[in-house]
């Protein structure tokens, strides 16, 4: 099963790197998102009497990041089903002699690398509009990052597989995915993040524990249901 | 299930008289609970959380109805699932309404995040509007289908945002204690009466509502026979 | 012993039955030509056959592979060939074709693919994006698709769909070379003369159950044709 899900994971990467239509808007919401925040916290930075740039801009970067990062995950979650299920190549892969799960699996790999590359473009944009700086603090953060958007990606790709069958595909996923992750992925890695900013990403055990664990989790449920999803 | 009709009278009966008898226990029988900031107002505690017990009851129905649904593939199971998920976010709405009313009386505030319980009974009734939403009000297979999946997924992810907000909150020390205390076998007898009252009452809704599905189930096939649409 | 067997096949939608208790059998080597009208099930019969879809009750051997049981064993034995060609547009036909051997397990080099592309006389496209085919290319690459893992039985459904006179031929030619190969195939159109020509069985599939099961050699076409149009008038 590994071997085609590793086959079906590559495929799609080749794919999206030579369309990067799914990349791109993803990338360029991502910005906008952050472009939004930026504005959205203009009279707060303004009124902040915090000593440093740095100091003012430091409660704001773990949340928006992490929103941003899920709802710039969330337009290629969906895509990435959206387009095998439209084109009929879905049924392509389901003729496959192999544990259809491996369909699930290849396409936790390759979202979990796209969304990766989104998540750091989000990263690079949040410095550039708030003017913050990550020193020192930039491979603890990444670690979370990683982390966090593994588990995001595990449940979002099983959610979006749901959802692609359904109508308002869009709104729907947004509306199945969030309550199941706000408690789950979001808040912790929101939690770990801000800790691994201040430099006490020690403190953070119990979030990255969290995290592990319903990473585990939420791949056990998707290995369990993704055969019932795709049947007819 | 075919039960006599007389059954369903029983399960309405019984309802009825547990729910007179919690509410003269809560406003008669039980003194004003001078513990309380606002005693009168403590008073919706023998409803409030009855209903918000009943209505975790009526999501593990859910998850019940939609892992058999999937096991067995019988229709039957998903069309209680699917009532009892109405019923449950039914509940959970008076819970939610309710609990600030108590809240603005007792704590002054509408609501605190910090309280766990607020918290999961919050989430659990935005993934069964998220179900409810999904399955739509369709007869067909594939969306039960997919709701019982997510009905399933729905109910793991509810301990798992409980643990995870407990341990989160017991960190950050915001935490104040939550409403119950220790409780006195008076008021442990009057939630006991309004647990059973809720019960029934849930029990006597989900009949009633799969008996609408199956008349419904009925008039299409008639509609069908006589060639209409 | 049947390469294909359908035993009490029942498939339901809601209240609707599609396929209502349909029992049938193909030899090995044979060519089956299933005719009905549109709504008759016929491609919910291929998506059961092909394991896309769950039947309510009944059940499917091929190659003596259960439907239920072995099904990764019964899908090695099959290969599909619908109107929809189940190619990556954005890809090559020889990532196509590269992806699909690695998946079904192959470890077909560049020489075996070629070869492959060669068969439907597509080889002179081999680096060409799907993507750019024109309908007619693009069933023949899903020809090479289906036939990769060299399965003993093919399903097809409405392969002919929207096809041009010239491809009609080729398509037909590639899959009496099949049949000549001993393959088994079960083909589903709605196209009488196409069925007629080119298969060696014939059958109707009216209100989701086999009915007129006869043998090519048997009937005529314009007879053939005026039975089946008798068939029609019977689909309520």
């Amino acid at each position: 099963m590994m071997p085609q899900a590793i086959t079906i994971a590559q495929k799609d990467i080749k794919t999206e790197f030579r369309t990067r239509e799914m990349i791109f808007s993803m990338v360029v919401f991502s910005l906008l998102i952050i472009m939004a925040f930026r504005f959205a916290f203009e009279f707060y930075l303004e009124e902040s009497t915090a000593a440093t740039v740095s100091e003012e801009v430091l409660p704001l970067v773990s949340p928006i990041l992490w929103v941003t990062f899920c709802f710039a995950g969330m337009l290629g979650l969906l895509t990435s089903f959206a387009k095998e299920k439209d084109r009929g190549t879905l049924d392509g892969l389901m003729l496959v002699p192999m544990d259809r799960s491996a369909i699930y699996f290849g396409k936790v790999l390759s979202n979990f690398f796209l969304i990766l590359i989104v998540d750091i473009a989000s990263v690079v944009f949040f410095s550039l509009f708030f003017a913050f700086d990550y020193t020192g603090n930039a491979v603890p953060m990444f670690a979370v990052i990683l982390l966090g958007t593994f588990g995001f990606v595990v449940i979002g790709t099983l959610i979006s597989s749901i959802s692609v069958n359904a109508r308002g595909r869009e709104v729907l996923f947004a509306i199945l995915l969030i309550p199941l992750i706000l408690f789950t992925i979001l808040l912790p890695s929101i939690t770990a993040t801000s800790l691994a900013l201040e430099g006490r990403i020690m403190d953070a055990q119990v979030e990255l524990r969290l995290l592990g664990a319903f990473a585990v989790i939420y791949i056990a449920l998707g290995y369990l249901m993704f055969n019932f999803v795709l049947e007819e | 299930m075919k039960l006599p009709k007389q059954f369903d009278f029983v399960i309405l009966a019984m309802a009825f008289i547990f729910i007179l008898l919690t509410i003269y226990m809560a406003l008669i029988w039980r003194p004003l609970d001078t513990n309380f900031e606002a005693p009168y107002a403590q008073k919706i505690f023998y409803f409030h959380v009855p209903v918000a017990w009943v209505s975790y009851l009526a999501f593990g129905v859910v998850f019940m109805g939609s892992a058999q649904f999937l096991r067995t593939g019988q229709r039957h199971w998903d069309t209680i699932a699917f009532a009892s998920a109405e019923i449950g976010v039914l509940f959970a709405t008076f819970v939610i309404l309710t609990g600030p009313v108590w809240g603005a009386a007792e704590w002054k505030v509408y609501w605190r995040w910090e309280d766990t319980k607020l918290t999961i009974t919050f989430i659990l009734w935005l993934i069964y509007i998220a179900y409810l939403v999904l399955r739509g009000g369709t007869e067909s297979e594939d969306k039960a289908r997919l709701a019982a999946v997510f009905g399933i997924i729905g109910f793991i992810c509810v301990p798992l945002s409980f643990i995870s907000s407990r341990i989160w909150y017991s960190i950050h020390p915001n935490v104040v204690a939550t409403s119950s205390g220790s409780l006195s076998t008076e008021s442990g007898m009057g939630l006991a009466a309004g647990v059973v009252a809720f019960t029934f009452l849930y029990m006597f809704m989900l009949r009633k509502r799969l008996l609408i599905f199956e008349l419904n189930e009925k008039v299409q096939e008639l509609k069908e026979r006589i060639g209409g649409i | 012993m049947s390469m294909i067997s359908i035993i009490n096949l029942q498939k339901k939608f809601g209240r609707k039955v599609i396929i209502n208790n349909l029992n049938l059998e193909v030899e090995k080597g044979d060519f089956l030509v299933l005719f009905g009208p549109n709504g008759a099930g016929k491609t919910t019969l291929i998506k059961i056959l092909s394991t896309l879809a769950r039947p309510t009750s009944g059940n499917v051997t091929i190659n003596g592979y259960d439907m239920r049981e072995k099904g990764v064993d019964l899908r090695a034995s099959i290969g599909m060939i619908s109107h929809n060609p189940f190619l990556y547009d954005d890809l090559t036909l020889y990532e196509n074709l590269k992806f699909y051997s690695r998946m079904y397990g192959l470890k077909k080099d560049e020489k075996a693919i070629k070869e492959l592309a060669d068969q439907v006389g597509l080889l002179h496209r081999l680096n060409d994006s799907v993507g750019e085919f024109s309908r007619g290319m693009k069933q023949r690459a899903a020809v090479a698709r289906a036939v990769i893992h060299d399965p003993p039985v093919l399903l097809l459904d409405e392969p002919y769909t929207g096809l041009d006179y010239r491809a009609w031929g080729m398509l037909s030619g590639m899959l009496s070379g099949f049949h000549r190969d001993g393959k088994t195939i079960l083909l589903i159109t709605h196209n009488v003369e196409l069925g007629h020509s080119i298969g060696a069985r014939l059958a109707c599939l009216v209100n989701g159950q086999v009915s007129f099961d006869c043998r090519k050699m048997d009937v005529a076409m314009e007879d053939f044709k005026i039975k089946y149009q008798q068939e029609m008038e019977a689909q309520k």
